[in-house]
Parts: C-alpha cells; sequence; structure tokens
C-alpha cells in the first residue's frame, strides 16, 4: 500500500508514520508532504497512492481544499482525515466531500489502523 | 452566545498521555502564575475570529512538550530551558501540541474554536483581560514522564 501523509507538522507525520507501524497494518510505502499544495502536486503527478492521509488546518491548502482539489481533477483515491477538530460539523464536512474516515487528534495506533483498514476490501 | 469551555485537568493530562504514549501527571496550583517574557502564549479564537480562549505555558513546559511529541531526549528541552527559548524544532512541535490542544476548549455547548496567534513575549491584551477574572483561569503543573515539569495556565473569556 502506498500512503501519503500531508501534515505541517514533521513531529505529526512522524507519529503518523510511526503509528501506522505499530498497528501492523501491513506492508506499506509512505510519502509526505507539508501541506495541501505539495500534496496535490504529488498526487496528480502519478504517485500512484492507495490512500490520502491529511490534516485539515494547513497553509496554502487545508485537508478539505486538497480532497476537493483532487475529486475535482477526477482521481478517485481512498482519503481520510487525522484533525485537531473535534466538532461533528467538520467530520461531515469530510463525508460528504468524500473522505472515508475522520480520525481525531490526538489518536492511538488502534484507531488509526481500524480507520485506515476499516471497510476496505 | 455561549463561551469557550475552561480546560479541565483530567483533560489535559489525557490528552497529552494519548498524544506523547507516556504517563502524564497534573496538579492544580492554587494561584495563576503569570506570563513572563519567555513564557508561550497561545491564542485561542472563535469562527468570528476573537479570543475565546488562551493558554500560558512557561519556557519549561514548553521545552518539555515540544521535546516530547518528537521522542527527542530530555537534554534537548533542560538545554532549551537554560537557554530559555525554544529553538525552531521545539516552537513547531509545541505549536502542534497547543493545536491537538484546541478541543480541550470546546466540548458541550462551547463553540468551536482554532489555533490562532503562538509566541513569546507581550500577551495579547484580550488574553491579558481574561487573566483579570481568577474564576475563568486555571493553572496546571504537568509533568511528561522523563522531562522537566512545567506549568499549564488557560484562560477562558
Amino acid at each position: 500500500m502506498r500512503i501519503l501523509v500531508v501534515d505541517d507538522s514533521k513531529a505529526m507525520r512522524m507519529i503518523v508514520a510511526r503509528s501506522l507501524r505499530q498497528a501492523e497494518i501491513g506492508a506499506f510505502e509512505m510519502a509526505e508532504a507539508p501541506d495541501g499544495e505539495a500534496a496535490l502536486a504529488l498526487i496528480v503527478g502519478g504517485g500512484a497512492f492507495d490512500l490520502v492521509i491529511a490534516d485539515w488546518n494547513m497553509p496554502k491548502m487545508t485537508g478539505i481544499e486538497l480532497l476537493t482539489a483532487v475529486r475535482n481533477a477526477g482521481l478517485e483515491v481512498d482519503f481520510g482525515f487525522v484533525s485537531s477538530e473535534t466538532t461533528q460539523e467538520f467530520q461531515k464536512r469530510a463525508k460528504d466531500a468524500g473522505a472515508r474516515f475522520f480520525v481525531t487528534k490526538p489518536f492511538t495506533p488502534e484507531a488509526l489502523r481500524d480507520a485506515v483498514l476499516g471497510g476496505r476490501a | 452566545m455561549s463561551k469557550s469551555r475552561l480546560p479541565a485537568p483530567d483533560g489535559l493530562a489525557l490528552t497529552l498521555r494519548s498524544l506523547f504514549g507516556r504517563a502524564v501527571t497534573v496538579k492544580v496550583l492554587p494561584v495563576l502564575v503569570a506570563p513572563v517574557a519567555s513564557s508561550l502564549t497561545a491564542s485561542y479564537e472563535l469562527d468570528d475570529g476573537t479570543v475565546g480562549g488562551a493558554c500560558i505555558l512557561d519556557v519549561q513546559l514548553a521545552a518539555s512538550l515540544g521535546a516530547a511529541l518528537a521522542l527527542m531526549p530530555p537534554a534537548v528541552a533542560a538545554e532549551a530551558v537554560r537557554r530559555g527559548a525554544l529553538d525552531a524544532a521545539l516552537m513547531e512541535n509545541v505549536h502542534e501540541v497547543l493545536n491537538i490542544c484546541t478541543g480541550l476548549f470546546e466540548g458541550g455547548d462551547a463553540p468551536h474554536v482554532r489555533l490562532g496567534a503562538v509566541g513569546t513575549g507581550a500577551v495579547p491584551a484580550a488574553v491579558q483581560a481574561m487573566l483579570k477574572v481568577p474564576r475563568n483561569t486555571v493553572t496546571i503543573e504537568v509533568t511528561v514522564q522523563g522531562y522537566p515539569p512545567g506549568k499549564f495556565a488557560a484562560a477562558v473569556g
């Protein structure tokens, strides 16, 4: 599985990677981007990602703007959020835009695993 | 309109414990710890842009939280405390911790907030005003296992 982790915090990208390893989701390759704009370039540039895990609040382009841009580009890459936003409103907006999961920070490796693997064939 | 929720000590401990994966103990202090030049002040903004809440970390806690997030050695935090300032990496990390603490000001009928300005030096006027109302403030001593303890003060408007 190829996963793109998008977060403006380098430490948080590291934590997501560590959590994915601890959660034993199976073999995966991980790429990183510090904001939505950089992530979009990787995705439309042929990154062939199976999953994008994005923060919501980021400079240049937010996570929801990234998801919208990806869908507008006709790409159906699997997408989830890992965010400090805690309200239902944000979770609904994410789902309406086509995200498969929304995990609130801080999270456990198990919660991330359940989100990443949940609903996958 | 309802106001932001004052962060609960247990909620703070749970958030940090979940984030760092290590033991965190908290103790409420009876007196508000006044900010000093090296303190880090974070404002939490309501959707209309006004300040709904704030927290103030002394340099000890700011350094410890920044180091613990990235599993940096405690010596990195101790060096920042000795200098009286955080380097760029610690600052970026503690910014993320403060971002994750956003949820401590929400819940129930409290409105949505997002992390606003974070910085040292002069405390914004809106935050100063909040700090003058003791019932709207809390000061908590925080110890993250393996790192120097420090103080966290929070206030809501």
